[in-house]
């Protein structure tokens, strides 16, 4: 499957920094250099410092954010207050924000939007729940927070016994259009039709509300979301709704932030490991329903 | 400068841009033309004598022109199956089918007020002027009015058709990809905003150039003549009017 292949380019990326300097990729391209630089001055100096804050800001003394708001519980507003943005993403950045001694300023930016503002300049960083792949490492630097995986759900009981991605067969889902899913799923409905079966019948929604709509009003036999969405949306309707399968393969969220700013990454990756460590983050994933293993892979 | 002809050129060709203009056209054509069938009833509705006629057209056309379009598409996707259960596994209500209902229903409230405006530009002398001669009352819409109304309506309906062109990329909301989600898509997995856009734009500036093709052939058709053509509203429509 094309999506295998490519986290397989990323690990060997990851695992060797050379591989990837050599195929031409700046060295800043790789997020675990943005890890690895940000040991060595905190081995030089042991002693538990402030970090430093990044120098390459756009606005000096402000770490501004893009930010899609509407992926709960990753980044949503507040329904008690309908301009107060909140969600584990949110404040994990109002956390890091502090940590380094900055202001905080969070932009509300489309989807669509998010990579190109960052290219534009109109942000330090993007921290919305955006896995980390090649497509956006080629334009972007990204430092990893949080691990994540795709679920596929059904209503309670699954009716229609869907245990693997062969038994989506013939079925009708639901995804979130112009994502890692969309490539999965149509790899899944090739897969389909190699095998002789029918292929996978796969309605692309922009917004994730109007894609988990369709199992409410039962349209599709499933739908194909991230962990955390799915576990957020089965929080909020018990008992309705169950996970068919765990889709095989692990993904990581990251924190992007402009090509070859490595003060950015450096500061963003320290920031994160302090606050792994004084268990800030682990509090606020269980705030959110989410399972703090999953910050193992900020390192 | 950081433009890849390359990738614009393959863009423009490609089975997704194909696909996606298709269905921009398709919906846009179903839908309008629709529209307009509705425009004309709402219209001589809201002209006719009976109070009930009357206050059901203006309601129409209030409700309808009030609520956004995006709402109306999500309505009758996302709402409607909710009230009507038969209809979400209904083979036939697909996306399309949803788009085409909702597009037209919200874009006949805008027709209804330019055919509206076609009549009031007819003057009460001419119906006046058939009825004396004898001419029943649906003779005299088919062969006096209609004839100068769709001659005096057909650019703004031609405008109606190039907007509603665009509205269709609503329709993204409700699963249906056309051209602008497809440049969407590509370039969120490329980034290439550049060439992707340019290609989406020659795409429109086609299918428009088209369109106004044939605005100026209607418009041909109908344009006043006193020669006493007999091209009557079918006859103007399809060419096979008596000359």
């Amino acid at each position: 499957m094309r999506t295998t292949i490519k986290l397989f380019a990323l690990t060997a990326c990851l695992a060797m920094i050379a591989a990837c300097a050599s195929t031409g990729a700046p060295a800043t391209a790789s997020p675990s250099i943005a890890a690895s630089s940000a040991t060595t001055p905190a081995s030089a100096a042991p002693t538990a410092s402030p970090i430093a804050a990044p120098t390459s800001l756009l606005k000096p003394g402000e770490l501004s954010n893009c930010v899609d708001i509407e992926y709960s519980p990753m980044e949503f507003f507040a329904p008690a207050d309908p301009t107060k943005p909140v969600g584990f993403d949110v404040e994990s950045y109002q956390a890091v924000v502090k940590k380094l001694g900055l202001t905080e300023k969070i932009v509300n930016t489309a989807f669509d939007g998010l990579i190109p503002a960052l290219q534009a300049g109109r942000c330090d960083i993007v921290w919305t729940a955006l896995y980390i792949n090649d497509t956006r490492l080629k334009v972007a630097d990204a430092v990893p927070y949080f691990k994540s995986s795709h679920q596929v759900m059904v209503p309670a009981g699954n009716p229609k016994a869907i245990q693997s991605a062969l038994d989506l067969c013939g079925k009708t889902i639901s995804i979130q259009s112009g994502g890692l899913v969309q490539e999965a799923s149509k790899a899944a409905s090739d897969a389909c039709v190699a095998a002789g079966k029918a292929a996978i019948k796969v309605q692309g929604y922009p917004k994730v509300p109007d894609e988990l709509q369709q199992i409410v009003i039962g349209r599709v036999d499933a739908v194909w979301e991230t962990d955390t969405a799915v576990a957020d949306f089965r929080l909020k309707n018990p008992g309705k709704y169950d996970i068919a399968f765990t889709v095989p393969g692990d993904f990581k969220y990251g924190i992007y932030f402009g090509k070859g700013k490595a003060d950015v990454g450096t500061a963003l990756t320290a920031a994160l490991k302090a606050l792994k460590d004084d268990g800030t983050l682990a509090g606020l994933a269980t705030k959110y329903n989410l399972d703090p293993a999953n910050l193992d892979v900020i390192q | 400068m950081n433009f890849d002809p390359q990738v614009f050129v393959d863009a423009l060709t490609s089975e997704g841009y194909r696909n996606g203009a298709l269905v921009a056209i398709g919906l846009t054509a179903v839908s309008q033309l629709t529209a307009v069938g509705i425009g004309l009833v709402l219209a001589v509705m809201r002209e006719s004598s009976l109070a009930v006629l009357r206050a059901a057209s203006w309601t129409y056309v209030w409700v309808f022109r009030a609520i956004p379009t995006l709402v109306q598409l999500l309505f009758f996707w996302n709402a409607l199956p909710q009230l009507i259960p038969g209809l979400v596994r209904a083979e036939w209500y697909n996306a399309f089918v949803a788009a085409w209902i909702a597009l037209s229903i919200n874009e006949g409230a805008y027709m209804a007020e330019i055919v509206r405006g076609g009549l009031l530009s007819i003057d009460e002398g001419q119906r006046l002027a058939a009825r004396a001669l004898g001419m029943k009352p649906a003779s005299v819409y088919r062969r006096v009015i209609l004839p100068q109304l769709i001659r005096v309506i057909i650019p703004p309906t031609a405008n109606e058709f190039i907007t509603m062109l665009k509205i269709t990329s609503l329709a993204a909301a409700i699963s249906l990809g056309e051209l602008l989600t497809y440049t969407q898509q590509s370039i969120s997995t490329t980034f290439k905003f550049a060439e992707y856009y340019a290609a989406a734009a020659v795409w429109y500036l086609v299918i428009v150039s088209i369109f106004m093709a044939v605005q100026s052939q209607l418009e041909r058709r109908f344009r006043w003549t006193s020669q006493g053509r007999r091209a009557g509203l079918i006859g103007g429509l399809t060419g096979l009017g008596g000359r």
